[in-house]
């Protein structure tokens, strides 16, 4: 029996599984990407170039008749939004305890020493673990889309490891730098360490379960660790902090376990090789994740830092909680969580409007193919802003109506982060096509840009002025991110046929 | 330990913003580069000081700001960020960690120590240099207090510019600030810290000018060696000693020094030199004053070594070396155990108060020159107007605390006053001059701050002697909000 290689052999036995190649140079292509080199057909299948096996076996596919194409499933923008929101509900059981018990997986009626600890541990956690979890779930979903199973688990819990190490080595240098600069004292940086340690922990294992789309079990390990909280500071009242502790340790080990069953499964259905450990080549590949991640949580946290450091000359501590200025914020965030739905079903019905429009045009005029879905994005976008805008003006009304912010400041920077939020997530729907399009260093400039205005303009402002003020070094960054990152992909959906295909999205 | 530490921090921080962050931005002369980091944040200090925003964000944005731009137009063909080069540096560093090429590089870096350890006059200077350093490195490590009030001033006006609060432009600090934020140091540690440096720099800136005019190995070591030699036995003032006129001097030296090879960078070491001090330093007069006989003699000796073998050239030079390094450090008039204008203990207190205690959670009654050691850190009250303030207080009374905001207050009061420098009270031009500056003034106040606590201890059992010896003793009172007060 003939040796054919594996395209080849999967095109004559599922013709329907395999697109009828344009010409013998497309087919050429295909070889190659098989792995069938020039010296491969030589050595192997007896042809002096790849190009003449693939002359050789083209007039035979041709003769085979074109294989009906499925149907594209039909777009369901709302289904889409209602998963997309559902990344969100974690923060919406959160919140709904929160009404309920007074406080949550973390946050709640705390002094405000202690409230600066636990939130200094809380946003640091976010910006330690986010560059790590957006690379993980890079390569994760890389190795399990491209059916290599074993090797996207083993990947996976590596970085897990990698966050796990981050988190301590950071953790012994906070240590250090505290011995030495004095931030906290002992007791609360402890605490702090603490949540570092658990939160970050968290975000490691949610990771896993959102990479391999089980939102439910996310949700359900967030149950289980709120449920800890209650039992242990209303069951046997242990200090409140304390049972948080433990309670989002209780929740990371249930999503790690839930995690690592799902991975073990998929490991062990596959064989598959496992390539070895190349730290610094996998670190220089996965760094623009690395780096996003780092500055998105910079971009959407910075703003909290300069507002809770801005004239600590008279307090207790180099840092104070502000909790008029976290609440407005908050009150803010529901519209990015009405809004965060949009990314997803957005990014879903961008790639279903791409995949449905291609095989509509010629393959040697890709301009109308990149003109129309240039168009698309155009119109989507004018669709969203608005209605992100007046949705958020919807619950700054109601947020003055019902009292929840009495203060002229409250309100004023609820205003603000409301006009904010829609740019953030402008930017992450953006974000999102660029990353499918395998284009994540263009991001970067953006971000970076964006990190660098909020935190500047923050930083001046307030510290001429009051601490609200950095809300506006908030607007500043969240514009930037968002039509910074709109620039970038307009730019490349002009060559979209080519970004298209360079990706393999 | 501490002490080392916080020392490293000041020194690795000036390292840093003086020397080597603008010289891995844009190579060239290191004096001239020196000059020009000085010049920018000497500047940069006391604009920002002026407005209240020498904040260390704003401070650590222009830093990284001026080193991004000397980077770039240091290099005309990379001046906008170009992605490729950038790709092309990081796969450069992933090749030379995979392929450990660091290995190489430390061979290398050894060699060009090793090239600078066979340069024998290189070899002496820094042994001078480095005298200079663990000379006038003892008396900060071994007190907390300065030696004169000058420093004092100094400290609290940095630190005043460090907190953003109401600063008159001080020339002698605005450069320090930025080494104050990156040191993570408050003013006092950074005026302490910095006068050794100084006193370094000022040695190895006497050769450098010799050298810089003659070209010649002899004159510089000698000039340094002479320098050191004054300052180490015959100077009046001791080795702690650091005041603006030794920091003018030193730029003026420099200025001197470079004056032959750039005259911008002459004249731009004269206007930090006039920024810091304005005149012409004393302190600079005896550096000047050793180039008359540091040039002819260098050169003289020179011309005889040249005659000799040369191992016994460098023989004699290290024997001479070491001389004078033992010298210095044998020298007679040590300072003064206690004072000028603080006690030690009363310093040491102030300090561990600060770094123990939550900021701002107490107050410290004691004279002015205290404030040094905690400010930023708690509150002050100056001991004067707590004297005069408690004499309308019930301070008997069991129900009365101490009207201030913060929960404890401690009270410094010297068993034994102070003998500072004196004035007789006719000369007393106001009540501060009265109350410090004059023995019967001094006495005075400390009697009736003591007088008053004695009456307040009486009634209150909660007050504490958190401190005391046979000099001074400092009290632990709890006080509370206005409202709390009768």
């Amino acid at each position: 029996m003939p040796k054919y290689p594996n395209c080849l052999t999967i095109w004559l036995d599922e013709p329907e599984s395999w697109r009828t190649p344009l010409d013998p140079r497309d087919l050429a292509v295909r070889l190659e990407t098989d792995g069938v080199t020039e010296s491969v057909a030589k050595a192997e299948y007896g042809y002096n170039s790849t190009y003449e096996m693939a002359s050789h076996w083209y007039p035979k596919m041709r003769e085979l008749p074109e294989a009906p194409r499925k149907p594209e499933a039909a777009a369901r923008p709302i289904f889409e939004h209602l998963k997309g929101t559902g990344f969100t509900m974690p923060l919406a059981v959160c919140c709904i305890v929160m009404l309920f018990f007074g406080f949550s997986l973390w946050g709640g009626d705390l002094e405000a020493d202690v409230a600066a600890a636990v939130a200094v541990g809380t946003i640091t956690s976010f910006i330690v673990t986010g560059g790590i979890v957006q690379a993980m779930a890079w390569q994760g979903m890389f190795y399990l889309g491209s059916a290599d199973s074993r090797m996207g688990a083993v990947t996976v819990l590596r970085w897990c490891g990698y966050g796990v190490a981050t988190l301590v080595g950071s953790s012994a240098v906070g240590l250090l730098l505290n011995w030495q600069f004095a931030f906290l004292p002992g007791p609360l940086l402890f605490l702090a360490i603490g949540f570092y340690l658990a939160l970050g922990s968290l975000w490691l294992a949610t990771g896993i379960l959102y990479m391999l789309d089980e939102h439910l079990l996310v949700t359900a390990s967030i149950a289980v660790g709120i449920a800890i909280v209650i039992v242990f500071h209303l069951g046997f009242t242990w200090p409140l902090t304390h049972s948080q502790i433990a309670g989002v340790f209780g929740a990371t080990a249930f999503a790690a376990f839930a995690g690592y069953r799902r991975l073990k499964r998929r490991y062990d259905e596959e064989a598959g090789r496992i390539h070895n450990r190349m730290l610094t080549r996998t670190l220089f590949f996965a760094s623009p994740y690395l780096s996003y991640g780092f500055l998105y949580y910079l971009l959407l946290f910075g703003d909290r830092i300069i507002a809770w450091t801005a004239h600590t000359e008279t307090a207790s501590m180099p840092l104070v909680f502000r909790g008029d200025y976290e609440l407005p914020l908050d009150i803010a965030l529901l519209g990015f969580i009405l809004s965060a739905g949009w990314v997803h079903a957005s990014t879903h019905l961008f790639f279903a409007e791409v995949r449905r429009h291609l095989p509509l045009c010629a393959t040697d005029s890709p301009s109308a193919f990149n003109s129309h879905m240039g168009q698309f994005y155009l119109i989507r976008l004018l669709y969203f802003l608005p209605v992100a805008l007046l949705v958020n003006l919807v619950i700054w009304f109601v947020a003055r109506g019902t009292g929840v912010l009495p203060s002229g400041g409250s309100l004023w920077i609820a205003g603000i982060a409301l006009c904010a939020y829609p740019f953030l997530t402008l930017g992450l729907w953006n974000v999102s096509v660029l990353f499918s399009l395998a284009l994540p260093s263009a991001v970067l400039p953006a971000a970076g840009a964006a990190v660098l205005l909020d935190i500047t303009s923050g930083y001046v402002l307030t510290r001429v002025l009051t601490h609200e003020y950095a809300v506006v070094g908030f607007l500043v960054g969240a514009t930037i991110f968002g039509l910074g990152t709109t620039i970038t992909l307009s730019r490349r959906i002009e060559r979209l046929d080519y970004y298209y295909f360079a990706s393999g999205a | 330990m501490d002490a080392w530490i916080e020392f490293l921090r000041v020194a690795g921080a000036a390292a840093i913003l003086f020397a080597i962050g603008p010289y891995l931005s844009a190579p060239g002369n290191p004096v001239h580069i020196f000059i020009r980091a000085v010049l920018f944040f000497e500047v940069v200090g006391l604009i920002l000081g002026s407005w209240r925003l020498a904040h260390p964000g704003i401070l650590a944005f222009i830093a990284i700001g001026w080193l991004s731009a000397l980077a770039i137009f240091s290099r005309p063909h990379d001046w906008l960020y170009d992605g490729f080069v950038s790709k092309e540096g990081f796969l450069r560093i992933l090749i030379w960690i995979e392929e450990r090429q660091w290995r190489g590089q430390v061979t290398q870096w050894s060699s060009r120590l090793h090239a600078i350890r066979i340069r024998p006059g290189v070899l002496l200077l820094a042994m001078l240099t480095f005298t200079a350093l663990l000379a006038w490195l003892r008396f900060p490590l071994s007190n907390f207090r300065f030696f004169e009030g000058e420093s004092y001033w100094r400290a609290i006006s940095l630190q005043a510019m460090l907190l953003g609060q109401s600063w008159m432009p001080d020339g002698s600090v605005a450069f320090l600030a930025v080494v104050g934020h990156l040191a993570g140091v408050d003013g006092s540690g950074v005026i302490r810290w910095i006068v050794p440096l100084v006193a370094t720099g000022m040695v190895a800136a006497v050769g450098y000018c010799a050298w810089c005019w003659t070209g010649r190995i002899a004159p510089a070591w000698l000039a340094s060696v002479l320098y050191l030699l004054y300052r180490g036995w015959i100077a009046s003032d001791p080795l702690a000693n650091s005041a603006k006129g030794e920091l003018a001097a030193l730029f003026w030296v420099i200025a001197a020094g470079v004056f032959r090879r750039s005259v911008i960078h002459a004249i731009a070491s004269a206007a930090i030199a006039i920024m810091i001090y304005q005149g012409f330093p004393r302190a600079a007069v005896p550096a000047f004053l050793v180039y008359p006989l540091a040039i002819p003699l260098g050169l003289f000796v020179e011309w005889i070594a040249t005659r000799l073998p040369e191992k016994l050239q460098f023989c004699g030079a290290m024997v001479a070396t070491v001389l004078c390094c033992a010298m210095v450090f044998a020298r007679p008039h040590a300072p003064a155990a206690e004072g000028p204008l603080q006690y030690e203990s009363a310093a040491r207190v102030a300090s561990r108060i600060a770094k123990h205690r939550p900021r701002n959670t107490y107050m410290i009654v004691a004279p002015t020159p205290d404030l040094a050691m905690f400010q930023g850190h708690g509150w002050h009250l100056e001991l004067s107007e707590f004297v005069t303030r408690s004499r309308d207080w019930p301070v008997e009374s069991p129900a009365f605390r101490f009207p201030f905001e913060p929960t404890e207050t401690f009270i410094f009061v010297e068993k034994e006053p102070l003998a500072e420098p004196a004035i007789s009270p006719a000369m007393a031009v106001d009540t501060s001059s009265y109350h410090y500056y004059t023995r019967m003034g001094r006495t005075s106040l400390q009697f009736q701050a003591a007088r008053t606590m004695a009456l307040y201890a009486r009634t209150h059992p909660a007050t504490s002697v958190y401190y005391e010896d046979d000099r001074l003793i400092v009290y632990r009172a709890e006080s509370g909000p206005l409202s709390q007060s009768p």
